[in-house]
């Protein structure tokens, strides 16, 4: 039983239809050219947007989301922030991904980078026990090391059996992991 | 996820504003109502001055609470809620939501229904108090709910300024409703009014409307591109 099925799904702003099934462990990579309609299949697997032909059919997932541009509560603190979503996960904070990132824990999110604002998006993504994670331009701001490190945590976690969804300009980082390619 | 909406909510900037307006308010209230004259003659004229006190409360509180219950609930929709309806889903988020705005408008109200019964107790000899001035105050907590649904429905993160204009619209109605009182306005918007809201029924007709606007977010939310 596939956690998300789509058929002939999409918009009719976009001349393209979506026929997608998401499965436990899978691995979807997402590339190609701005405007093909990326984020959008997100937003369809998601259910923020309803397609307008075709259908996508979903189980009651938790998905882990890291939108395109990060979205957190700015004038927050970092560690408070992130205390708060673990504890309405019923969660743990995962210290391997907070210590290889190494973010400013005490400041407002406000305060923070760009680079460190998207590995905080990236960390909150990953609390709790999702079913699917969805990396919508994971590596935006990130630095070498930090990509590194991401990658690595990505790589622990499927082999932990998780499921992700990954749209990047960077396929190439991740295509030993995927178990399917789609090119729009 | 409550605590999840407080730690947004209520950061600290947005808490020393908070508190600063109210005790502003309350130094406000201090000067207008502390009377100068001599206790006995307070006592002698003690219902004209309650009937005064009770008047000019509801008229400034139906021109200030508005603004409060604006400033509070214009942030409703932040993208950052996005990822948690992703996790924990629509409903979910929107339930936890609505049930956090509402308690926030509670003890928003109380802190109203505090100030106007502890202040004069303690600054006036003539305040007695008495249940039938809450009237206003049932009123005006309906209200609260009602402007709050009014933001919910048609105040989204990109214009979240104009929900002033709800605030604005609602003291505007209340003034019209008290020069020219109109029936058919009070159908339309049901918010106080000194003639129309001592009837029973208005009661009831305002907890519909607000069942109905609330049917009508719970549809729009779960409808709605996100």
């Amino acid at each position: 039983m596939p956690l998300i099925s789509m058929q002939q799904a999409g918009k009719s702003y976009l001349s393209k239809t979506f026929d997608l099934e998401i499965n436990p462990s899978d691995f979807i990579l997402v590339s190609g050219e701005n405007g093909n309609g990326k984020t959008t299949l997100i937003q369809l697997v998601l259910g923020f947007t309803r397609p307008d032909v075709g259908t996508v059919k979903s189980k009651k997932l938790k998905i882990g989301y890291l939108p395109e541009k990060a979205m957190l509560p700015l004038f927050v603190k970092v560690l408070p922030y992130l205390e708060t979503l673990a504890r309405i996960k019923k969660a743990k904070i995962d210290q391997r991904l907070l210590l290889s990132f190494n973010i400013p824990i005490f400041k407002s999110i406000h305060e923070l980078s760009k680079g460190n604002h998207q590995k905080l998006a990236i960390i909150s993504a990953f609390i709790g026990k999702p079913d699917l994670i969805i990396l919508d331009e994971p590596l935006t701001g990130l630095d070498a090391e930090s990509t590194l490190a991401l990658k690595g945590y990505i790589e622990m976690k499927k082999a932990e059996g998780m499921s992700f969804i990954v749209s990047t300009h960077q396929p190439e980082l991740f295509m030993h992991l995927a178990n399917k390619h789609l090119k729009l | 996820m409550m605590g999840y909406l407080y730690l947004h909510l209520f950061y600290s900037k947005k808490r020393t504003i908070l508190i600063l307006g109210l005790v502003l308010w309350i130094v406000m209230l201090m000067l207008l109502i502390y009377p100068n004259e001599p206790v006995v003659e307070q006592r002698l004229y003690q219902l004209q001055n309650q009937r005064y006190y009770v008047q000019m409360m509801s008229q400034l509180f139906t021109l200030i609470f508005p603004f409060f219950v604006v400033l509070v609930t214009m942030d409703h929709d932040q993208s950052h809620l996005k990822p948690m309806i992703g996790y924990f889903g629509r409903t979910w988020v929107i339930l936890h939501k609505m049930i956090f705005y509402l308690i926030v408008i509670t003890w928003l109200y109380f802190m109203f229904f505090m100030v106007y019964h502890i202040l004069p107790t303690f600054l006036t000899a003539y305040y007695t108090f008495d249940l039938s001035l809450n009237l206003v105050f049932i009123n005006l907590y309906l209200d609260g709910i009602i402007i709050t649904l009014f933001v919910f429905i048609f105040i989204r993160d990109r214009h979240k300024a104009l929900s002033v204009l709800i605030a604005v619209f609602y003291v505007l109605i209340s003034w019209l409703q008290e020069d020219h009182p109109n029936l058919s306005l009070f159908y339309l918007f049901p918010l106080f009014s000194s003639l129309y809201s001592t009837f029973t029924l208005a009661y009831v007709y305002k907890v519909c409307y607000i069942c109905l606007g609330l049917s009508i977010y719970i549809y729009q939310i779960n409808f709605e591109t996100i």
